[in-house]
């Protein structure tokens, strides 16, 4: 795995006086952990994007049904990376309106997100169970130590990892190589037998011309300003993220359409026009 | 708005110079313990040693485990408030290493590597203060800032609390308006301190003064006036907190000075800054004109 020849990461922006990606997600989600300098910036993008908003929901949606669906199937243990911030629909919610007990780790790389999740957590968490970690998703094997060291998780037992809205930023190491596939499949070897992971990604494939140009257009805007942080993948991309795992059923899908069963009360309901279905490309793949 | 502005807006918050940044060491590492956290552990070590218990004995009082206190004494994880509530309640320490113990725990409304006895003091005479009068130029007390002002403060302080530290302590000191009968809180802040944020960042400008108005939404015994540049008041005085203690209980004036201060509790001292808040007072914009103010710069900065 390429860690740039240094070995270590670029530098991590704490975002104070700038619109920062958890606050502005949180904002889209109807969330109250956001400030003006974040919903200023949502606004216009939203002004010129209007998908981001069901862009956002729709992530959400999937996460919903993921975690119903594998506490379903017995999973009790949730590691969630690049979390942001957790709002009332959060994973651990989720997990225990479905089965009380679960365990959940959160984890984000911006300390100002994992300090509103401690704030969350000492409101309406359980400390028995919840914890933030700040780590990176870029240094797997100190992420899943990091991890491991909260005690919630037992190395022994599968895990549910959850990569949702994550993989199409980028995960540059310290000379700019792009290190997310690399980091995901050295997480994927460092989870236990049994574990899964869940994947929501944006994807241009399958939008229609006029879709394609305005985002086109915003894509320009962040290469323009220097912020070029968004990657595009193809499907094909996307899920050879999931290395050699075992595909759940339906394998993979546009977000909206995975499993609509397991819609829990809290999902958000959210539809594309056929136009850009397939906008959020997601699945969930389990390790043999 | 059309669009080619909307999108030079996007590129123009995407362009701002982004000045704070988690070092790599940082981010490779996880979360850095803090001075702090490092002193808080100290302090806990130093408390059970105090009452004999070994940390698997605590763990099993506390549910903890005992890696768990191994950590939180190594400053590798700071506890969280009840966690820290819990292990002064087991361990019962001398007042003075409790004092420290609350000390590390306390964030001053200006960030400094530890808050002097008499803030603490203060602090906890506010849980029980009848009326709270406030004076302050130039800066915000913790209680009055959002968010954001209280993190870039603390960023650009580099001082030893981490974000969680800060948006923790923040919340314990707004219990001035959430605790169970909560005192009348009377604030006076200097025009010129609605402008001074944290770096002199005109973004926050627009964001304190949005929060200033929530608060005041939120919390019928909060009152704000403002005194404005051209009060007609002789002078302006340094900041303080006074407190009016119910009966029984001595009122106080707590003057902050760098990383000391002065808690006021002679009768002559308590009512020469009565006088001047007064004073100040009647200078100062009505409530409503106040308020007229403040959402002025929260719509335009």
């Amino acid at each position: 795995m390429s860690q740039g020849k240094s070995g270590s990461l670029p530098p991590v922006t704490v975002h104070l006086d700038t619109p920062s990606l958890a606050r502005v997600y949180d904002y889209l989600l109807g969330g109250m952990t956001n400030w003006e300098v974040d919903r200023s910036y949502a606004d216009q993008l939203l002004d010129q994007f209007p998908l981001m908003r069901r862009i956002a929901f729709a992530h959400r949606l999937f996460l919903n049904r993921v975690v119903r669906h594998l506490v379903g199937q017995g999973v009790s243990q949730f590691l969630d990376i690049g979390s942001g911030v957790p709002g009332a629909s959060a994973t651990h919610a989720v997990a225990d309106h479905k089965r009380p007990g679960t365990r959940v780790v959160f984890v984000d790389n911006d300390p100002v997100a994992v300090a509103h999740t401690e704030l969350f957590l000492d409101r309406e968490g359980d400390r028995r169970r919840h914890a933030v970690v700040d780590a990176d998703l870029r240094a797997p094997e100190n992420l899943w130590q990091q991890a491991l060291n909260t005690e919630l998780l037992d190395p022994d037992q599968p895990v549910a990892v959850l990569l949702i809205g994550l993989l199409h930023l980028r995960q540059p190491d310290a000379d700019g190589v792009e290190i997310g596939p690399d980091s995901v499949a050295k997480l994927r070897e460092l989870l236990p037998m049994g574990s899964y992971v869940a994947i929501s990604h944006f994807s241009e494939e399958g939008m229609s011309n006029d879709v394609r140009a305005t985002f086109a257009d915003i894509k320009r805007a962040c290469r323009e300003s220097g912020s070029d942080s968004i990657i595009c993948r193809s499907q094909t991309e996307i899920e050879s993220l999931l290395g050699d795992y075992r595909m759940v059923t339906p394998g993979w899908t546009a977000a909206v359409d995975w499993r609509p069963e397991e819609t829990g009360p809290s999902a958000p309901a959210v539809s594309f026009p056929p136009s850009c279905n397939e906008v959020i490309w997601a699945g969930v793949g389990r390790k043999p | 708005m059309n669009r080619s502005t909307s999108l030079r807006y996007v590129s123009h918050m995407l362009r701002r110079t982004r000045s704070f940044y988690v070092s790599s060491g940082d981010t490779v590492a996880g979360r850095r313990p803090t001075l702090r956290d490092q002193q808080l552990g100290t302090n806990l070590r130093q408390a059970r040693g105090g009452t004999g218990l070994t940390q698997e004995q605590a763990a099993t009082v506390l549910k903890l485990s005992q890696p768990t206190i191994a950590r939180i004494e190594a400053g590798k994880r700071p506890p969280a408030p009840e966690e820290l509530q819990a292990f002064l309640d087991l361990y019962n320490p001398p007042q003075p290493l409790r004092d420290a113990i609350n000390a590390c725990a306390t964030l001053t409304d200006t960030p400094g590597l530890s808050p002097n006895s008499y803030f603490v003091e203060m602090l906890a005479a506010v849980e029980d203060a009848a009326e709270i009068r406030t004076f302050h130029s130039e800066r915000t007390p913790m209680q009055l800032q959002s968010q954001q002002y209280a993190l870039l403060q603390h960023r650009l302080a580099d001082n030893c609390f981490g974000e969680t530290d800060v948006l923790r302590s923040r919340e314990q000191r707004l219990r001035i308006f959430t605790r169970e009968n909560p005192p009348h809180y009377r604030a006076l802040l200097t025009e010129s301190s609605l402008h001074r944020t944290p770096g002199g960042s005109l973004v926050v400008v627009k964001q304190q003064a949005q929060y200033l108005l929530r608060l005041l939404e939120q919390y019928p015994r909060f009152s704000l006036q403002i005194v404005h540049t051209y009060a007609k008041l002789a002078y302006i005085d340094t900041d303080f907190t006074l407190l009016r203690m119910p009966s029984g209980h001595p009122d106080m004036v707590y003057v902050p000075y760098g990383l000391d201060g002065r808690l006021i509790k002679d009768r002559h001292g308590v009512d020469e800054r009565e006088t001047y808040w007064s004073a100040a007072q009647h200078a100062a914009l009505s409530e409503e004109d106040s308020r007229k103010l403040i959402h002025e710069l929260a719509q335009h900065g």
